[in-house]
Order: structure tokens, then sequence, then C-alpha cells
């Protein structure tokens, strides 16, 4: 599902109130969600992180995976989220940062589906009587922009994992309801090559903190079968 | 230097900075240069002669030296201006043109799809359809026809969804080369002029006389001077054995223009269009077009050839000057004399039809540098096998290049007529052409393993040209008609997959300048 997305407006968005649903369904059609490295260690407590490519950039991105295929997330149910960790992009809905038109190195604060939030008769505003930001506004574009900072520290560290060949092609493969089912481009960190890294790399992604988000990485994909069994409930 | 026996080879000289230059020092390097060898490679390059400046177009193998040679393919394709090469398409090259109406075939590098069951036979009886060769047996000419690159921004580097090769700027790419091999291999690079190569009497070169660094002495060789051949013709005397008989192509007209508007597609494939003296390469660039005519002299004039040129680029070339290159067609009775190896335009060459000179360059470099002798005594055994292998590689060039000519069936100019003249032809391709007049070429008919051109470029050209073989005799051979039916069908249904899939060429260009392809 792709949702329109304007550039926030204190005179267009005025009125507009929002309604936060702590079972996310604007993810429901998502089967994977990107994550920071930040997020590693708890997500992968609850579902497998593992990193695709991004199909626009070709560039690795860290996700979780919420379902088998395109569509499906098995953790977003109609009423509830149906287990602890919630990726933190999930709950930035319904704002994003976008590229501005003049300068597309510079962000702005974008607003998605305007036209069903408009439908809203409770729920926060967005600016005062004067067009100013309310203070929930405020919070909800500091952790938009905090999100952001933390993007770049995972961008270098996909990096790092990349430009030290670290990354390999899998193909998970399970058994689903009697049917096997091949999950194609994911890729994860090759525990040879880790092993086998000079120790001066070694040390430099000790130094970067980064061994706790490739170990967590690397467990997580024991939570797959977390996904089939919620699938075939 | 003291004659003493046996010794050891501490050192080789390189001259000559071209791209042949710069190919064979990180061959060189890459093999010889370790902190156990002891070995020392050298290139010597002048400050004042120009290289050639062309030679812009490739050939697969490129993608395997440059990920050899540890080159990241981003880092290339950024460096060097490059675009995707997918093969070649011909214009005009069958019958004579028709106003408005160029008529054209692919060359592909996709190698046609021959697995358990050569589908060559059955295309010949058929059953394809009227879809040409290349259509009916690989997807990779309905992709170039589109536009499309051969891989994605999602694919590792070096690797492609097709083959490909590369267009790139001939001097962009001998800075990488050269950065390559000095920063990464441990080549030296002197910049100065060699005005003497001193040669002892038992015709060994002992060392080049510098105008700025003095006088350097090596072990071995490598004369990369090009068409000049300072070391292996000028001081040792290697004959050139000329092949303007059989190939009459002798000049080059080259220019660089601009396209018409900076978002034009770029064509994955280099363009040859037959002319009436010769023909026109027409390669993309990302920045720019480099386009040239070759032609005989003996068939035209020079004057006339420029014609030709600006006829076939329009607007686009006004005010800009076209350069002259003459070209030396043939190669050296031997590669390999005493202690100097010939590679680049030194070695041979003939017209660039199908991006040979980099290729042997390429590929001999990599022999000599596989091959190298360790002790001097060694030298003479291994010149001997260097110098059959790499005759076998130019003749097996010569075959194929002389084959597009031989198969036109243009008669619209003299130079067309005399290109079919069978003493024009090498006896081994008239044979050749005899026997697939009812035979369908097999892999036995190419059996020479250093041979660039095998059974599958063949099949594309001669195929691509019409070449009539009558397969009546064997027919009774060919009973797999379902099969062949059911794999034409397949190869119908990837290239729907492929064109739904594939980016447009510049486009991908543009991803790659800004993301960057991944390793893997
Ligand atoms: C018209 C034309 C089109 C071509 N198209 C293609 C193509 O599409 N694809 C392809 O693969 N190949 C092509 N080639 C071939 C390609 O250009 C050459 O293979 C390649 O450039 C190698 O040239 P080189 O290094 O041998 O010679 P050059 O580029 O001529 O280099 C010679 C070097 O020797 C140095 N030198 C010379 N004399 C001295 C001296 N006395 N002291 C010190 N240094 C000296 C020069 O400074 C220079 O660095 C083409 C060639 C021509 C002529």
């Amino acid at each position: 599902m792709t949702s329109s997305i304007s550039p926030l407006n204190a005179q267009l968005h005025k009125e507009l109130k929002i309604q936060e649903k702590h079972h996310y369904p604007h993810t429901k059609g998502q089967h994977i969600l990107p994550v920071l490295v930040h997020e590693f260690a708890e997500a992968s407590a609850e579902m497998p992180v593992v990193f695709v490519k991004n199909t626009e950039t070709g560039q690795f991105q860290p996700v979780v995976i919420l379902g088998f295929q395109s569509g499906e997330n098995v953790f977003c149910s109609d009423e509830q989220w149906l287990i602890n960790y919630v990726p933190a992009i999930a709950t930035h809905y319904p704002f994003a940062l976008v590229a501005s038109e003049d300068n597309p190195q510079q962000f702005q604060l974008g607003i998605k589906d305007v036209e069903v939030l408009a439908k809203n008769t409770e729920g926060e505003l967005l600016f005062d009587q004067n067009g100013a930001e309310t203070a929930y506004l405020e919070k909800r574009k500091n952790t938009l922009g905090q999100y952001y900072e933390n993007s770049l520290i995972t961008e270098g560290f996909v990096k790092l994992l990349a430009d030290k060949d670290l990354l390999e092609e899998q193909t998970l493969s399970l058994t689903l309801k009697g049917d096997k089912i091949d999950m194609n481009g994911i890729y994860l960190v090759n525990q040879e090559k880790l092993q086998s890294l000079p120790a001066e790399d070694f040390l430099l992604l000790r130094s970067k903190n980064y061994l706790l988000p490739i170990y967590s990485h690397i467990n997580s994909l024991r939570q797959i079968q977390k996904l089939v069994a919620l699938k075939q409930k | 230097m003291a004659e003493n026996t046996n010794r050891t080879i501490k050192k080789v000289v390189i001259v000559g900075g071209g791209t042949a230059g710069w190919l064979a020092a990180n061959h060189l390097g890459k093999q010889l240069i370790n902190e156990h060898s002891g070995v020392e490679v050298c290139l010597i390059e002048s400050p004042n002669i120009p290289t050639i400046g062309v030679g812009e177009g490739t050939v697969p193998l490129m993608r395997q030296t440059l990920q050899e040679l540890g080159i990241s393919e981003t880092e290339f394709i950024r460096e060097c201006d490059v675009t995707f090469k997918q093969g070649i398409k011909f214009v005009d090259w069958v019958d004579n043109p028709v106003a408005n109406k160029p008529s054209y075939y692919h060359h592909v590098f996709d190698y046609p799809n021959i697995t358990e069951l050569d589908l060559t036979p059955y295309w010949l009886d058929g059953l394809a359809g009227d879809k040409s060769y290349a259509d009916a047996l690989s997807i990779q000419g309905a992709v170039c026809d589109a536009g499309l690159a051969p891989k994605l921004i999602t694919t590792p580097e070096y690797q492609g969804l097709t083959a490909y090769a590369y267009h790139l700027d001939a001097g962009k790419f001998a800075a990488i080369l050269t950065k390559n091999a000095t920063k990464k291999l441990g080549v030296k690079h002197i910049f100065a002029d060699v005005l003497k190569v001193n040669v002892a009497e038992s015709g060994d070169i002992t060392s080049v006389t510098t105008d700025s660094a003095g006088e350097i002495a090596a072990d071995i060789f490598v004369d990369c001077t090009g068409f000049k051949a300072l070391l292996i013709g000028e001081a040792l005397g290697s004959k050139f054995i000329s092949k303007q008989n059989t190939l009459f192509a002798d000049h080059a007209l080259a220019i660089q223009v601009p396209y018409d508007e900076p978002a034009a597609p770029i064509p994955s494939y280099t363009i040859s269009t037959a002319q009436q003296a010769g023909w026109i390469w027409d390669i993309g660039l990302n920045e720019r077009r480099g386009i040239g005519h070759v032609y005989s002299s003996a068939h035209t004039s020079h004057e006339q050839a420029e014609q030709d040129l600006r006829q076939y680029i329009g607007p686009a070339a006004e005010g800009i000057d076209a350069r002259l290159i003459p070209m030396n067609i043939g190669y050296r009775e031997l590669f390999w004399k005493n202690n100097c190896v010939a590679i680049g335009l030194s070695q041979g060459f003939v017209e660039p039809l199908e991006a040979t000179g980099l290729l042997v360059f390429d590929a001999t470099s990599k022999m000599l540098a596989t091959q190298f002798p360790a002790k001097h005594d060694d030298i003479a055994t291994v010149a001997k096998q260097f110098n059959r292998n790499v005759q076998a590689t130019w003749d097996n060039v010569i075959s194929f290049v002389k084959m597009h000519y031989c198969l036109s069936k243009r008669d619209d100019s003299a130079f067309w007529l005399d290109n079919r003249d069978k003493n024009s032809i090498p006896d081994t391709l008239l044979e050749q052409l005899e026997l697939w007049r009812n035979y369908v070429p097999t892999q036995y008919d190419f059996s020479n393993r250093f041979d660039i051109f095998n059974r599958e470029n063949f099949l594309y050209v001669m195929y691509g040209m019409h070449y009539p073989t009558q397969i009546d005799a064997i027919k009774s051979r060919f009973q797999e008609d379902e099969v062949a039916k059911q794999h034409f069908k397949m190869m119908a249904q990837r290239t729907q997959g492929a064109l739904a899939n594939l980016p447009l060429h510049r486009e991908l260009l543009l991803k790659i300048a800004r993301y960057g392809l991944q390793k893997r």
C-alpha cells in the first residue's frame, strides 16, 4: 500500500486531528519494514532482522520480516499488534520526512493520507490558533529528527558490513502448511567470514559497538518459527 | 651487465604507457610483485608522445580482468565515463543499403542457448518461425533493441542478467589502470623518453637510454610503444607481416561529438554501420559519443571518407575536427624475440570491427604474466610457446573479422566485391565456409583453446548474415522437434520477462553514479 504524502503546511493542515492507533493498521500490507541498527537487539527477540537490497538504489537495508510474501504482516491483526516490539518506523505514522523539492539534500516534514485524517473528529491538533506548532507536533517532529540521525548511523554500519564483504545472499527455505516456501533476496552476515576477519577489522566492529547488533541479527533468524506459528494459527 | 649463466629474472621494464602498457603492468604486477619474489616491474612512459587515444569498445573478458585486478566496478564505471555494451549491432552489412530502411543483426555476448540440444539446425529448419537467429536463441537482441541495461541496480558488481562488456573513455581507462598498478600493485612509474635501445651481441636488449632517467637495465623488456614498435621492431628487427591483402581497411577517422540532448538514450551496444569502403563505429559513452570511419584508402579518398562520416553524424559534428589515424594491419613475425615481448599495437592490429585490440592485449598480457619465466635459460622455450599461441590468436581474429566481409551480399562498390575475392580469404576460412554449406558448425571446428572467437561468435555472425547452410543431408540426425519448439517458446518467455524487469540503460547508469553497485 503506497499512501500519498504531502508536505506539512500550517494553513492546509490547521484542522487535522491525529489519533494514534497502537496496532499500527497502516503496516498491515507490509511484509518487511526498515529498522535502525539501534533496534537490532530488541527487535531480534521477536522477529527476524535481515538485510535486503533497496530496489530503487541497490543499497543494503536492514529490515525486519513480518510476513512471508508481500502484502502480509502476521504481527498486525485487526485490533492489536501481537508482539512486544514495534519497529520504530511504524510509530511515525502519519508523519515522514520528505526531500524538499528545491534541495533534495534537505528534508521537511510530510504527512500521509491527509484525506483520511481529515475525517477525524477527535485527536491531537498540530497547530494552535495562531498557526504555531503544538507541543504534540514538536514532540513527533523531534522523534523523527532523531530517527533520521540514527538512520545515518545505520547507513555507516551497513556500509562497513558491505565493505568488509560480510553480507551474503541466502535463500530462506521453510515449510508452511505443507508447502515449501523460498524467500529470496535476503542477505545475512556470513558467520565464517566474520570469524576469519582480520583482528584489526574485528576490533573496529567492537569499537563501534557493532558486535551486539551483528550477533542479534544472526540469532534473530530463529524467530522465523514464530512467524510460521502465527501464520498457521 | 655480466653474462653469468642462468641468472634469475629480477627486473621487467615496460616501455609505453597506453592502455596496452598499463594492462601489461597490472597483470605482471599482480603475478610477480610480492615480498618474497624480489621481482621489480617498472613502466617507462613518454611525457611527450601521445597515446593513440582510441579503443573504447571491449568484450566480456574485460569484466573478468578488472575483477581479478581488484578494481571496483563502481569506481571503474564512475571514473572512466563507462557505459554497458551487450554486443554489436551490424547495420547494412548484409545487403546493399536501401535509403531510410536500414537492415541489421546483433552479435550479442550471451551465448546462444545451446545446452544439451543445439537449436541451430532447428532454427535453420524454420521451427522458430521468422525470428532472427539472435532473437530465437537468446534474449539479448531484444534487450538491446529496447535500450535496456544488462543488469539491475540490485545486481552485484561484475554480474549481469545478460553477459556484458563496456564502452569506456580510453584516456580515463589508462588513468585508472595506472592508479591500480602503481598504488595497489607496486609497479614503478617513470616519466621519460626512451632515446636509444641498447642491444648486446647475443641479440638481447641490455638497457634503454632515456632523456631524463638515465640508462635503465632489465632482464625482460615489454614493448608497448604502439605502432612505432621501438624495441621489437626498430631495435630487434622482428618483421611486420602485413595482412592488408585480407583486411583492406588501413585508416580511421575518429571524432568525438556531444549528444543531441543531454538525456538522449544511450545504446547498450556498439553500432557498426557498413559504408562504401569500410564501416563506421558509433559508441555511446555517458557524456559523449565516440564515432569513427574505418576505411580502405585504396577504395576511397580521405576527403570522401570524411564526408561520409559527417553525413552519418549530421549537425552534431559541425565545427569539430576529425582525427586521421593510419593503421598497420597485421602482426609481428615474432611477438617475443630474445628478451623482448611485444604487447599492444606494437604486437599487431586489425581493424576494430569486433573490438579485438584491448581483448588480445589483455589476453596476451595475462598469458605472459602466467607463463613468466623465472630463469633466463627458460626464456627461449616460453617464448616459443608464446609466439605459437599468440599467432594462432591473431589468425583466428583475422578469420573472424574477414568472415563479416565474405558473407556480405553487397555489390554496390569495388570494396565489397574485392572482399569476396578468393585470394583475399585465408585458406582455413574458405575451407570452413565450404564445410558449413552443408553442416552446422560444431565445437570441433574450433579446437584451439586460445581462440578468442569461437563457435558462438561465428554462429551469430553467420546466421545474422543469412549464411545458407543446407542441412538436408544430415537432417535425419535432428529428431527433437518438439523439444526444440519448447526451448524456442521458453526463450520467448524469458525475453518478455527480461523486457519487463530490466531498467533503461541511462537510468541504470545514473543510479550507479549516485548509489553505486554492491560487491555482492
Ligand atoms: C582506429 C582505432 C580504433 C580502435 N578501436 C578499438 C576498440 O574499439 N576496442 C579495442 O579494444 N581496441 C581498439 N583499438 C585498439 C586500441 O586503441 C589499442 O589496443 C590500445 O589503445 C593500445 O594501444 P597501445 O597502448 O599499444 O599504444 P599507444 O596508445 O599508442 O601507446 C603507446 C605508448 O608508448 C609510449 N611511447 C612511444 N614511444 C616512446 C618512447 N620513445 N619512449 C617512451 N615512451 C614511448 C607513448 O608515450 C604511449 O604511452 C583501436 C585502434 C585504432 C587505431
